[in-house]
């Protein structure tokens, strides 16, 4: 049954995100990474970790060494907190699994986006209550266009497609 | 409506999931987070770096976008004073070369025979090991056959074969050497001078191909432009002089054609008209001697043999003097005869005449300069160099062979029997990134990095009005485990030992380019420290002095015995001329395996991914042959076949065939794609300068069976893309 | 340096008024020598089409380098004209397209949406400059050459029309940084790929709604005129004529 179920939502996944092998079992994340904890319990401002938000289209996962300047010094008290040390000392990247994906023919930037005073939120919702970040929905076009139209920001094609 | 559209955007949706969409084919599926954060990178944000050209000898300087840590563009430096933010077509594929799919990964030794193709992959000790045991084992008897290099590399591998009493080559078949020697004997001097067409107002061209692969393309594009329409009331008259109408000759104000060979003698016709109608001030050093070589034929004989008429060549001579800043220029055609080195000579002798030397919109020399390498770039070798040896090889004097970036069994005619090299040679060492026709023949291969991967400089001290020292430097981290050929033979240097290590102490190239510019950026007085600016030299992509004097020029030309060309095969079996030109995109070949270089159609022809030979309409036509008929085209040294395609710019005695194609190796782009023309050619010399004439060869074509189809931008398949535009306003 | 202070002024008050983008192709300093179309394929994605295809006439340019032949030998000449997308203001392929994939932007530009272009070759029918092409089959790339390739510029997949977009990416870039600073873009700031490989300058690039831009300027010369003027098309895209006696 459990298998029936997941060949229909592999169907389904091919059909909404056309080519991809995004599939809901992925979203299992190497590490169980927690944004309440760190948005929310410590207050982390986002532009901590995703620090290139303000000056480049994406807004970057935070390297490795950027997670030890903390991590370094706090004790192992999660499983997960063990992972991200044996990961750290094996030298390798953990392979964290995409969950925001725009199609190749879309242009988007993080940068232009900031400069225009949107929150992080605006589009990525309260991450700081989350303490498993589920798949983003389909960013659609309908969805950019309502928030353009409010906003007065340009309806041309050519501003988001490339 | 909307609904409707939906819909078939749904319908899309769904036959698109299953097949592979080429946007998402490549698509990551997971964020891998860099380990460490590296400062310089920004990710979705680009870096540009700069560097060097090493596409040809000009030296453009470049600079290169750098997305997270991938090449993706090339284009020209804005600073640099060469090719003032400018790149030619060869220049921006340079990317093509890293990323080509076909670069060797790393040291390989043969299997089997040599010639076969058959390699395994060794490691670089092993590699080393070999190379250096080969070394010990042939000590002075090595040879170095390489593309030219300068800079710090140049400097080392002079150092190195030196010692090892080798013998280095540097070889480039579009080297110019006719012109280097003709001005040697003309002004004394090595250096080229700057040829300031910019600032012209006339340009007089015997075939000289500036906009195209003539000493400094981009650098003559650019002045190009300001000759043309750069000043609000002068706009530079342009003539050319060639027996096939290039590029360079379409963007002429007048195309002259004339009989191959005897441009040196029009320059006499154009001299003669000079002297005779008193448009010229001669110092009393020349005076004896130009008029007796100007003297030497009556125009109605020069009008005969150039096939151009008396009228022309007095209009010549009075625009030339009307001007007020006219420039000659030979090169091309005019120098791939027999006499070339005489017709260059001519060519001067009217730039004298004229009052070019020296002057604003002439030929300018500046004043050496000290360059961070005290070697700017050894001399090159003419074909006859290479066929000296060949000699020794035959003798045994040399035994063992090292190539670097130099393909000779393409570029060479076989009728040179250039693989007598590779006969007689005990080993050979190759340190190309590609498997090239000459490569394929090396016993061990040890390749180099990509340039782009690479440290180095290049010195370019002649044909620009300031000296150009530009810096290359790693912009893409090494692709595969290839390593620089300089830290490759520093290594072998210090495992051979005693005095070799003493001579050259660096263990890495980039240790002793370093080490050099300390002593330049030292030299000047700057309070910053040697690191402050060499960081600034390599943002800036290196230095060049401004202000630098003009030099006072003597002319030396001694006086001139006119030589008519001589051609290799009779008139009577081998009718025609024949004229095999540098391609645009794949010059001598090296841009064969270049996939952008070789879909770039043919401006003139729009042929792409081929060979074909150009005919005169009218030959053609007394031949029965039409466009697209495949000929034989034959000479007393070989044949190919290839199709045809008319070209009504062309001497009627004369074909025409664009150089590049024919590989036997040299990857999927290249390989068995389309013909050499250098088969074809005889060892006919330019004696003087040892170069190899490459128009000194007769040939007959004939039709034969058959006919294939190029791909043409203009005519290929139902929808040509050429010639639809019916109103083009006169152009 | 404008010749009508009052239209600078106009201009420069209006911060919000929109550009206009035009090209200006000086054919007397065109030597033909294809820079700019190794310039276009490299940033621009542009697949290689390989022998067969490119036999086919499928061998795609967003620029080219077309050659007029006149007269016969010896008295023979060859012209260079560079093609692109002339981005008409009355464009003959935006009315076609039944899934407006082909529209014209607000400034002036022809634009082509690749995600919604369904692939009916209308467009590339009705265009007089043959300046659409069509991927008749998926792009590949032998790896690593796929490494080089622009991430500003969406591949085309197979059944979609492209053409020369005036490098949209850089002008998107060029807007964003000015937007930045609070100030227009600055003349000269922008450079489609071809524009800046060009070793002559033939070709100049620049916003026709500022009067003091060098386009508005160029385009004003006496030896300006359009490709196939007689078809109302109102090119972006002015060609000085060659100089010849």
């Amino acid at each position: 049954m459990a298998l029936l179920a997941g060949s229909m939502a592999m169907g389904v996944g091919a059909l909404y995100s056309i080519g991809s092998a995004d599939l809901p079992v992925q979203d299992q994340q190497p590490v169980r990474f927690s944004h309440r904890q760190h948005a929310g319990t410590l207050n982390i401002h986002c532009q901590f970790c995703h620090r290139y938000a303000t000056q480049s289209p994406v807004a970057g996962v935070p390297s490795m060494a950027l997670c030890q300047t903390c991590h370094e010094s706090l004790s192992e008290t999660t499983p997960d907190m063990k992972m991200l040390r044996i990961y750290w000392k094996e030298k390798r990247p953990i392979p964290w699994v995409r969950l925001q994906r725009l199609p190749d023919h879309v242009y988007f930037t993080h940068e232009m986006h900031l400069f225009a005073g949107l929150s992080c939120t605006s589009c990525h919702g309260n991450v700081s209550g989350m303490s498993s970040t589920p798949r983003a929905p389909t960013y659609e076009m309908g969805w950019c266009l309502t928030c353009h139209e409010q906003r007065g920001a340009s309806h041309d094609c050519w501003t988001c497609h490339k | 409506m909307n609904l409707y559209r939906r819909t078939l955007l749904k319908i899309l949706g769904l036959t698109a999931a299953g097949s592979s969409l080429p946007g998402c084919e490549r698509e990551v599926h997971n964020l891998v987070p860099y380990l460490l954060p590296d400062d310089n990178i920004v990710p979705g944000v680009a870096n540009w770096y700069t560097s060097t050209c090493q596409e040809c000898e000009a030296g453009c300087g470049t600079i290169v976008r750098v997305m997270e840590g991938r090449a993706k563009k090339i284009e020209g430096n804005p600073k640099h004073p060469v090719n003032e933010g400018k790149l030619c077509a060869r220049g921006q594929a340079a990317l093509q070369g890293l990323y080509n799919p076909d670069r060797l990964q790393g040291p390989l030794r043969r299997e089997g025979k040599r010639g076969q193709g058959q390699f395994r992959p060794i490691t670089w000790e092993e590699g080393l090991a070999e190379w250096v045991e080969q070394l010990r084992t042939h000590a002075g008897k090595s040879a170095m056959i390489t593309r030219p290099v300068s800079g710090t590399l140049a400097s080392l591998l002079t150092t190195l074969m030196d010692s090892l009493s080798g013998r280095l080559v540097m070889y480039e078949s579009t080297g110019e050497q006719t012109l280097r020697t003709a001005n040697h004997l003309s002004f004394g001097t090595h250096d080229l001078p700057y040829y300031d067409l910019a600032n012209a107002d006339y340009l007089l061209s015997f075939g000289a191909p500036f906009l195209e692969h003539w000493l400094s393309p981009v650098s003559f594009g650019v002045a190009y432009g300001k000759f043309r329409q750069g000043r609000p009331l002068v706009r530079g008259r342009f003539i050319q002089v060639e027996p096939r109408l290039s590029l360079t000759a379409s963007n002429a104000d007048q195309w002259i054609p004339l009989r191959p060979g005897t441009e040196g003698l029009l320059a006499i016709g154009i001299g003669q008209v000079l002297l005779r109608d008193g448009l010229t001030e001669l110092s009393s050093f020349h005076r004896t001697s130009f008029h007796q070589t100007f003297s030497a034929f009556s125009l109605e004989d020069i009008s005969t043999k150039t096939e151009v008429s008396e009228e022309m060549i007095t209009q010549l001579a009075h625009e030339l003097t009307s001007a007020n800043a006219p420039l000659i220029l030979g090169g091309g055609p005019a120098a791939a005869q027999t006499n070339g080195t005489t017709t260059l000579i001519l060519i001067n002798a009217l730039n004298v005449m004229i009052g070019a030397i020296g002057r604003r919109g002439g030929l300018q020399w500046m004043e050496p300069q000290i360059s961070p390498v005290d070697l700017a770039r050894p001399g090159l070798a003419s074909e006859l160099t290479l066929m000296d040896l060949a000699g020794e090889f035959e003798q045994g004097s040399r035994t063992l062979l090292h190539l670097y970036r130099a393909d000779p069994l393409f570029t060479l005619p076989p009728s040179l029997k250039f693989e007598r090299v590779f006969d007689h040679a005990q080993f050979i060492v190759s340190f190309s990134s590609f498997l090239d026709d000459s490569t394929s023949m090396a016993d061990l291969i040890l390749p180099d990095h990509d340039p782009l991967e690479s440290w180095g400089d290049v010195v370019q001290q002649d044909t620009i009005p300031v000296p150009a020292w530009s810096v290359s430097q790693p912009v893409v981290r090494a692709l595969y485990d290839t390593r620089p050929i300089g830290d490759v033979w520093l290594d072998a240097a210090h495992r051979l030992g005693e005095p070799l290590r003493e001579r050259v102490p660096w263990n890495t190239l980039h240790d002793m380019l370093k080490s050099r510019w300390q002593t330049v950026l030292t030299k000047h007085d700057s309070p910053q420290s040697f690191e402050t600016r060499w960081r600034e030299t390599l943002q800036e992509g290196g230095l060049w002095p401004s202000n630098i004097p003009m030099r006072q020029t003597n002319t030396v030309i001694p006086s001139i015995t006119y030589k008519p060309p001589e051609f290799l095969g009779n008139s009577s079996e081998y009718p025609l001329y024949c004229y095999p030109y540098p391609s645009l995109g794949l010059h001598d070949g090296r841009g064969a395996n270049r996939p952008w270089l070789q879909e770039l159609p043919d401006p003139l022809t729009t042929g792409m991914w081929g060979s074909w030979i150009e005919l005169n309409p009218t030959t053609a036509k007394a031949l029965g042959i039409h466009p697209g008929d495949r000929v034989r085209v034959t000479s007393g040294y070989g044949s190919i076949e290839a199709s045809v395609m008319v070209f009504p710019g062309l001497h009627p005695d004369m074909i025409a065939i664009p150089m590049g194609q024919g590989h036997r190796a040299y990857g999927r782009y290249a390989k068995g794609r389309g013909v050499n023309p250098m088969v074809l050619l005889g060892p006919s010399f330019d004696g003087q300068s040892g170069s190899l004439a490459t128009g000194g060869t007769r040939v007959r074509v004939e039709r034969i069976k058959g006919g294939s189809r190029l791909p043409m931008l203009e005519e290929s398949g139902k929808n040509p893309v050429i010639g639809r535009i019916q109103e083009t306003g006169g152009l | 340096m404008s010749q009508d202070p009052q239209a600078t002024e106009e201009y420069s008050k209006t911060a919000a008024s929109p550009y206009k983008w035009e090209m200006v192709v000086d054919l007397d300093r065109c030597s033909g020598c294809e820079a700019c179309v190794v310039a276009c394929h490299a940033e621009n994605n542009i697949r290689i089409s390989g022998e067969e295809e490119a036999a086919e006439g499928r061998a795609i340019n967003w620029i080219r380098i077309e050659r007029y032949w006149e007269g016969d030998y010896p008295n023979v000449k060859a012209k260079f004209l560079p093609v692109m997308c002339q981005h008409c203001d009355d464009a003959p392929c935006e009315p076609v397209c039944p899934v407006y994939a082909s529209y014209h932007t607000p400034e002036g530009l022809n634009a082509q949406v690749y995600n919604r272009c369904i692939g009916v070759r209308y467009c590339g029918n009705n265009c007089p400059y043959v300046a659409r092409q069509f991927n008749w089959f998926d792009p590949h790339w032998d790896e690593p050459l796929a490494e080089q390739l622009n991430p500003d510029v969406s591949v085309r997949s197979g059944g979609v029309m492209e053409k020369c977009t005036f490098c949209v990416q850089r002008i998107r870039s060029g807007k964003e940084a000015a937007h930045k600073e609070g100030r227009r873009v600055r003349d000269g700031e922008i450079t489609p790929a071809c524009v800046q490989s060009c070793p002559t300058s033939a070709l100049i690039f620049g916003d026709r709604n500022d009067p003091d831009s060098r386009v508005s300027h160029l385009k004003k010369s006496r030896r300006g005129f359009h490709l196939m003027e007689s078809l109302g098309t109102h090119p972006a895209v002015t060609y000085l004529r060659r100089l010849s006696e």
